[in-house]
Parts: C-alpha cells; structure tokens; sequence
C-alpha cells in the first residue's frame, strides 16, 4: 500500500501541469486512503507480520495510517485552496511530500527498527527540504537549517540508541527486543540504548529539553506544512513510541520512566510559560504543541506504571482529539492569511468576532477544547490522560499537568478575549481578505462537530476505537 | 583497564589493535573538526574512513571494511574535494572559540553528565557480545560475510533496503530542488531581501 503511493508519486514528477497535479495529488492520496481505511476496517485484531517483521499489519498501525492519510488530504485540500497552491503544487515539492508520507506509513507499521529509523529519516529529511523551500524566504530557510541541523543529531543518538538495544539483545525487531532486554536490563549498555532512543523520540515530539527546533521550524514553515508538522509527525511518533515503550520496553522501566515523566513535566511547565509571551499566532501554538506533547509523554509514561489497563486508549484519544482540533485551528489560520499578511499575531485577531462571526465562534471551541473545557473533546481527552496517570500512582505529575493546564487557559483565552471584546484594527482591514470556500467550510464545521461531539455524546464511540488497538499489543 | 565488550575480546585480533585504532580514529576526527582548511579537513576525514575500516576489519567484518574504503573514503569524500575545489573555499577566519558564560555553563554540565555516563557504563559488566545467527562462528560456518550481508539484504531485509533507496531518491529530489535556479522562486527572494 505504501509502494502505491511511491509509484504514483514517480508519475507525478512527469506531469508538470498545476490543475493535473493537483487532481493527481489529492486522487492518489484518496485512493490510499480508501485502501488504509479498508485495511482498518476489515482488519481483523490480529497481528500480521509480513516481509519478516519490515511491515506489520496491526491495529495500531492501521489506525496511524488512516490518520496520517486523512491528514495529509486535508492539509493537500488546505493548501490548494490558499495562496500557496501555485508554489506548493509543483512537481517536485509535491514528489517531496508523497515520500515524507511514504516514510511516516512505513514507519507505523513496522516492527523492525531498521525500517523505523529509515521511514523515520524518509518523514525528517523531506521536512527539512519542504520547510525551507515550499515558499523560500528567509525565516523560512533558516528554520529549515535549524530543523535540519538539530534534527540530524537527534536521528543520529537515536541511531546509536538503536545500536546498543541491538548489540545487547542481538535483535532488531521490536517485539523481540521486549523479551530479550529483560534479561540485560542491569546492564548499562541496554540502559544507555534506551536512554538514547527515548532523547532522538523526545526530539521530534518536542519535549522540552530537546523543543529548542519548534518555536522556529513551525513559524518559519509555511501554514501548509506547520500544521503536517504539528498532526501527522506526531502520529507518527506516538504511534512509534507506543510501539517501542508499551510492554515492549516496559521490563526496563525503571531506566525511562523518571526520565520520561522529567520530560513530560518541564514540557507542561516549560511551554506553558513561553507561549503566555508569544505574539505571533504559530509561536503560539507551536509552544502550545510542545505542551500537548508533554500531555502525550505524560500518558506514554502512564504506560510504565501498573495497571495497564488505560494508557494506550487515553494516549490514541488524546492524539485523535489533538489532531483534529489543529486541523480546524491552522484551517482558519490559512485561511485568514495571504500572500501580504502571512504569519498573523495575536493582535491581528482582535474583532474578528464582528468581521466574521461563525470563524470566531469556530475558533473559540477549538480554544476551549485546547485548555479542556467541558463541552469539548479537548475536556474528555484530558481527562482521559489524567486519570490513566492516577490510576498509576502518578500524582505528582498529574498536579504539574493540572498546573500547566490552567497557565495555558490565560493564553487560550486571551485569543478569546482579543477576538470577541476588541474592535477590529482598521489597518488590517485592508490585509486580511479570506476568499469564501467551500472547503475551508467543510473541513472547520467537521473539526466543530467532531470536537463537540467528542465531548458530549460520543466519546465511548471514539474510546471504543482507541481500545481496539490495543488488543494486539499485549 | 576499562572491561571490553567480548565481541571485541573475542575477535581475532587483540584489544591492543582496537586501542590502537579508537586513540588515532579519535585523534584524526579531532583534527577534521579543528583544520582550519577546508582540504586539511577533507584529507584527515579520509584518513579516518580508512581507520574505520582498520577497526571494522579487526572485528572480522572484511566486507563492510572494504565497503567502508571504496564508498566512503574513494567515492564520497573524494567528491567532497572536488566540490571544495570548484567552490574554492579559502581556510576559515574564525580566530578562537569564545563562549559566553551561559554557553560556558551548559557545556561544564554536559561534560560532567558525559563523565557519569561514561563511568558508570563502564563500571558495569560488559555485553556478551552478539548471540545467535551473527556472531563470528555462525558467519563463518554460513559462507563468510559478503554471502551473509547479500542473504540478509535481499531477504529479511528487502523492505527497509528499497524504503533506503527512496529515501536517496528523496534526499537527491531534495538537493535538487533546494539548489535548482527557480525563476519564481529567484524573484521571491530577490523580493525579500530587498
């Protein structure tokens, strides 16, 4: 499944005509999706192992691939409908981007840590190209060396976690690698591997002593592609580490845990703190990100605890809810900036509530479900997370996530406040000139829905689907 | 002394080859970092490619020992000089390093960090070296190196081998796309820098 898109994409660096392309990139992309969805849907819960160990079909896996499908024909769609559609559907970028997503699909389903670290480096090193060279311009291309530079060193600890996990338990396929390390869990070799390949995870989470690339990497990026950052890598990377922590390196716990829950807490306190001082929209919310990754890191370190009862669907709920709360977020983001006014601050939202009514009542349920208010997604997510912790012993940082998430409600609210209790500024009214679309519409009244719906009526549909996974993982 | 991994102990050539080669492999890689012509650092690295390989073929590894001189150190760097070359890079003018207190700082901390770490992984009992279907006894008897490397390759391995190989074309799409001369993307940042 992964090969078609690889295929398809060779084709598409024939056809350089933009409408062509642009069909040909969203049909290539639906028809994947279609067979994921399939995949997922008429999948057993059984593991399937093909290719020895290199592609495995699981629930888990599935549902990281229809995720990542869905999101990257949303943000195509996105994209295409913005201003930078001439200079995305190109050729070449949009080549570029099918592979990212080729590596993130051969990266969930996997079970060989080769694969891994290849579909890994495919996702990584695409970014760096499609950051810096969507829409070249300064900022942009120094945030694609930045993210290019911190993120080669942190593939390359990771690289060597994987290295040590290998020489001591003399296998590369995670479901393997559980039973082994078990036996050389004293031995500070094993111990070492782990603690590398959890800094080269924490990294592209953004977990706080690794988050330094974000800030930088999601403001210079085009919206386009911050919000791909933002979703899809992160799937990716939870999934990944689901896959690598649960049950499989849970027999060496005591070596990641306190530092998991270390990162998890000073990403809460940390982000938290810097976004109440950011005024450029995608700062914003790219400190933001790094918070909800310490939600993340938080329920992943829930996993080492206990009861294993809990940990695995909370984090697949939170990541759902995470998702397509961004989705809507960045949707009215791009499409309230154009070629003059790109990279909004938070003054800019000032009065929108009077200019485009519906766009900021939008906005504001995605605020609210990002602090975890009650009718949202965001509420029930959150409480998910908090309570797989508790149901851990895990109090003290369940109280530093409270913490952090009552900082974050001031700069969720000021967005609020800006928007609804601000007159508009003048100056902007000739700026800020959304074209009306039907699939801005679309794609922001479905994030609505979803994200109320989560939180009202059908959380246990959206629970029973994250409980599915974990059938095969244990 | 520091106890060694068996799979170095048990190789045929002795811990004093591997001191050897880890003293000069750091020694040379030192030296890339610190020349301050771009030539300088190129030749060193190739010296250090074919140290590496001195360290690989000490722990019976020949293939990838000669993988690792006629990729490494005659195809790849060898570009290297060339691009240097062309580009006709003059020797770098930054003087000495200067840290600010902060940077000072962090760098102490990592260093400290860097010797607990190495301390304790050290004081521990080493690894046993590589178990089953890979270790030196199991290679020999299953017909040598190159006919192991090629077996795995194309089998256990073909699906991360082919993802490898897109994963050049991608890194070479990449390139091409960040140093091709774009008349629009010429004109955007002409734009920008003005």
């Amino acid at each position: 499944m992964t090969a078609l898109i690889a295929l398809l994409m060779s084709v598409s660096k024939v056809w350089k005509g933009t409408a062509i392309l642009k069909g040909f990139n969203l049909i290539s992309l639906i028809v994947a999706f279609g067979f994921a969805l399939n995949n997922f849907v008429t999948g057993g819960l059984g593991v399937q192992i093909y290719l020895s160990g290199g592609y495995l079909s699981s629930r888990l896996g599935d549902l990281g691939q229809v995720l990542i499908l869905l999101i990257s024909i949303v943000v195509t769609q996105m994209i295409s409908i913005s201003y930078l559609s001439s200079k995305f559907n190109r050729g070449e970028i949009v080549a570029l981007f099918h592979m990212v997503i080729a590596g993130m699909l051969a990266l969930v389903g996997t079970d060989d840590l080769v694969t891994f670290f290849v579909g890994l480096e495919m996702a990584s090193i695409g970014m760096y190209a499609l950051v810096g060279y969507t829409k070249p311009t300064k900022i942009s291309q120094e945030a694609a060396v930045k993210y290019f530079v911190l993120g080669s060193i942190a593939a390359a600890i990771l690289l060597f976690g994987f290295g040590f996990i290998f020489a001591v338990t003399g296998s590369l396929r995670i479901s393997e690698i559980g039973a082994a390390i078990a036996k050389v869990a004293l031995n500070p070799w094993a111990r070492l591997g782990v603690i590398f390949t959890l800094a080269g995870i924490g990294f592209k989470l953004a977990l706080v002593p690794f988050h330094m690339w974000t800030a930088d990497a999601y403001e210079g990026a085009p919206t386009g592609l911050t919000v791909f950052m933002a979703t899809a890598m992160k799937v990716m990377i939870v999934i990944g580490a689901i896959r690598l922590f649960d049950s499989n390196l849970s027999e060496v716990k005591s070596v990641w845990l306190p530092a998991l829950g270390f990162m998890a807490a000073a990403s809460l306190i940390f982000a938290n703190i810097m976004a109440l001082a950011q005024q450029s929209l995608k700062r914003l919310f790219a400190y933001s990100s790094i918070a909800h990754s310490g939600y993340m890191a938080l329920s992943l370190a829930a996993m080492g605890g206990v009861s294993s009862a809990h940990q695995v669907p909370s984090l697949i709920f939170y990541l759902i809810a995470y998702v397509v709360i961004s989705l809507g977020v960045f949707a009215i983001i791009m499409w309230l900036e154009n070629e003059r006014c790109e990279n909004l601050m938070v003054d800019d939202m000032a009065g929108l509530a009077k200019r485009y009514p519906l766009t900021a009542t939008s906005m504001a349920v995605f605020m609210f479900a990002l602090g975890g208010m009650p009718p949202t997604m965001g509420f029930i997510s959150k409480f998910y997370v908090f309570n797989a912790a508790l149901s851990n012993n895990m109090m003290a940082l369940v109280v530093v996530a409270a913490i952090g998430s009552t900082i974050s409600l001031y700069y969720y609210m000021r967005l609020i406040v800006k928007m609804f209790m601000l007159e508009p500024n003048p100056a902007l009214e000739n700026l800020i000139k959304p074209v009306k679309s039907k699939w801005t519409v679309a794609i922001v009244g479905f994030c609505v829905v979803v994200v109320l719906a989560g939180g009202t009526f059908a959380p246990e549909t959206f629970m029973r689907l994250a409980k599915s996974t974990t059938v095969q993982s244990e | 002394m520091f106890d060694l991994p068996l799979f170095l102990n048990s190789s045929l050539l002795s811990i004093g080859v591997f001191h050897f080669f880890a003293a000069m492999i750091t020694i040379v890689s030192l030296l890339v970092v610190v020349s301050q012509h771009p030539v300088k650092s190129a030749v060193f690295l190739v010296v250090d490619l074919f140290l590496l390989a001195g360290l690989y073929a000490s722990m019976d590894s020949h293939f990838i020992a000669a993988i690792q001189i006629l990729v490494y150190a005659g195809a790849i760097v060898v570009l290297f000089l060339f691009v240097i070359m062309l580009l006709n890079l003059k020797a770098d003018s930054i003087k000495g390093l200067r840290f600010s207190a902060p940077e000072a700082a962090a760098l102490l901390i990592s260093f400290i960090g860097f010797l607990i770490m190495t301390f304790n992984v050290f004081r521990g009992q080493a690894p046993e070296g590589i178990k089953g279907g890979f270790s030196i006894e199991a290679i020999d008897a299953n017909g040598g190196n190159t006919y192991m490397v090629a077996m795995r390759l194309l089998t256990t391995y073909i699906w991360p081998f082919e993802l490898a190989s897109m994963l050049i074309l991608l890194a070479i799409v990449a390139a091409i796309v960040i140093a091709k001369k774009d008349k629009i993307l010429k004109s955007l940042i002409q734009k920008e820098l003005r």
